[in-house]
């Protein structure tokens, strides 16, 4: 299957080594509507995400990650610091940052296809080209045959993937992912981190992966980021040393087939995790 | 099978429906012409009881025509003014009036409710002004309309457009601002601008409450246009079964009222109910 190569086009002159996503000083407090609390979730936190590089971010609930995560994405405006993307500053959502966000946010009213077309259809892409993406997706996903679906008639997982095909064929060029597969059970949650795994390798893309799990961080990530407890700060980032499409389930499953400096590195950053809870 | 006898007044939008598979009662072979035959039959029911009890009561307590006319009588009148071409003439203006109306409402009241559902404030502050005017019925205003626009099909519009309007603007600002907020910021994220939201998010997220709010409206706008023809003498069925009763035209009268009733069947059943299934119940978000 030809894919169809769009970001490409847009990828930096040689030469040009900025990171992709750079996070500066960022702090955030807000007020918790329902409390009147004011909540303390960011203190200054500063994290620089390569080109092609999958950044994903772990610590307790409550921590703060989603909160960086939106601030990324433009959703949430932060009390203070500065983030830009593609040294362009960010003041709000647009289309070089693409989210999964975690709880269920396909349209329930458009079918598997229409929703995973969506972005195409905003950047008003061609039919066909549109139609071509579509399918590619579909495949890649696992989703043959359900096209013409409606998201209820569709399991969690299977929802889940037409959300990361809807925000991976409006082709992004940052990705972010909030714990995308939080709600799903552990079977579908292992097929999908694999499945995530294959997709960006194929279809390389900057991301960054929000988790509380450990493994799941590990298997995923380039390099693993530890917030602490709120006020969420950087406890520490823990590069991974076996590259990304050197990696297979063994690195998920509790057997012994995992490779040793993968499970190193989980044993590592659960321990920064565990004293943060 | 619970049949959802007497349960037609309930807001509309929320019509029990009955199921197709019931239990115990297995249906060999032509199932879907037998399905929809048991839905008729569930659905006529009730109504053939009002009659027998209509007819019972007339027969049961001896009373006159003067009083009470037989349902066979009131057939034989509604018939009769068919014939005359009474009857099709003032349906079909009390059709043309609410049909008016209820796009009216639709056109003014969905635009309203959105931008009422979407701005920080708009809701809060017009909230209490919607609830005001949900109180002071289409009716009560007919004194008043009279008085600016005279005896004139105006008058009606203005009172039906109302009457159907409050539901509308309602229901739609409820609907919009039970959209999950997380639809919205996905089409954001995908660059998507405010058009896109209109169109793609908050429009389907809030049909299902604008469907309730129509069907509120068109019944309640049914009634004023009733209230409406009776007052400005227009012609229509209001008419019919007000000067009816200059005669004691009972069976006139009788006949009107169930035309009134049966043709808001009709349109709750052909129009609404059948956009229902095309929209809602596809995207699973109402059970059918």
């Amino acid at each position: 299957m030809r894919v169809p190569e769009r970001a490409a086009a847009r990828q930096a002159p040689d030469g040009d080594e900025r990171p992709r996503i750079v996070v500066e000083r960022l702090s955030h407090s807000y007020v918790n509507p329902q409390t009147g609390e004011s909540v303390h979730a960011l203190d200054d936190v500063s994290l620089s995400i390569e080109e092609h590089e999958c950044v994903t971010v772990v610590g307790p609930s409550g921590c703060g990650k989603s909160t960086l995560l939106k601030a990324i994405a433009g959703l949430v405006r932060p009390t203070a610091g500065t983030i830009t993307s593609g040294g362009r500053e960010v003041r709000g959502p647009a289309r070089d940052r693409g989210v999964v966000f975690q709880e269920l946010a396909i349209l329930p009213w458009r079918t598997v296809r229409r929703n995973i077309g969506h972005g195409l259809e905003i950047q008003k892409v061609p039919r066909r080209e549109r139609e071509e993406r579509i399918a590619y997706f579909v495949d890649l996903m696992g989703l043959r045959g359900f096209e013409d679906h409606y998201p209820h008639e569709l399991s969690g997982g299977m929802k889940q993937r037409v959300a990361v095909a809807r925000t991976w064929a409006a082709d992004p060029d940052v990705i972010l992912m909030d714990e995308p597969f939080a709600a799903v059970d552990a079977q579908t949650r292992l097929t999908l981190q694999e499945e995530l795994l294959r997709i960006s390798l194929t279809e390389s893309k900057t991301m960054l992966f929000i988790t509380h799990n450990v493994e799941e961080a590990v298997f995923l990530g380039d390099r693993v980021v530890v917030l602490s407890r709120r006020p969420g700060r950087i406890k520490e980032i823990v590069p991974v040393p076996v590259p990304r499409d050197q990696r297979d389930l063994g690195a998920l499953s509790d057997s012994g087939n995992r490779s040793a400096g993968v499970a190193a590195v989980i044993d590592s950053v659960l321990k920064l995790v565990r004293a943060e809870v | 099978m619970k049949a959802p006898t007497t349960r037609t007044t309930r807001p509309a939008g929320q019509t029990p429906r009955p199921e197709r598979s019931v239990a115990g009662v297995p249906v060999p072979g032509r199932r879907p012409v037998s399905a929809s035959v048991r839905q008729a039959l569930i659905f006529v029911a009730p109504l053939i009881a009002l009659v027998v009890v209509w007819g019972g009561v007339k027969s049961l307590f001896g009373l006159s025509d003067d009083v009470l006319v037989s349902p066979a009588a009131t057939a034989r009148t509604a018939v009769e003014l068919v014939r005359l071409g009474i009857l099709p003439r003032y349906v079909s203006e009390s059709l043309w009036r609410i049909t008016l109306g209820a796009a009216l409402a639709t056109v003014l009241g969905v635009p309203i409710g959105l931008a009422l559902g979407l701005s920080r404030y708009g809701a809060r502050m017009f909230e209490p002004f919607l609830r005001f005017f949900q109180a002071v019925s289409g009716i009560a205003w007919l004194p008043l309309a009279i008085v600016w626009f005279g005896f004139t099909d105006v008058t009606i519009q203005v009172v039906i457009l109302y009457t159907a309007m409050v539901p509308v603007v309602f229901n739609t600002l409820i609907g919009v601002q039970l959209i999950p907020d997380i639809y919205q910021e996905s089409i954001q994220t995908m660059g998507g601008g405010r058009l896109r939201l209109v169109r793609d998010v908050y429009l389907p997220g809030a049909l299902p409450s604008i469907v309730v709010g129509l069907r509120l409206g068109i019944g309640y706008g049914w009634r004023a246009l009733i209230a409406g023809e009776i007052l400005t003498g227009l012609p229509g069925l209001g008419t019919l079964i007000f000067e009816a009763r200059r005669f004691h035209q009972i069976d006139q009268i009788l006949a009107g009222m169930v035309v009134i009733g049966v043709l808001y069947l009709i349109a709750d059943r052909m129009v609404l109910a059948p956009v229902e299934r095309l929209t809602v119940q596809r995207w699973g978000v109402v059970r059918a």
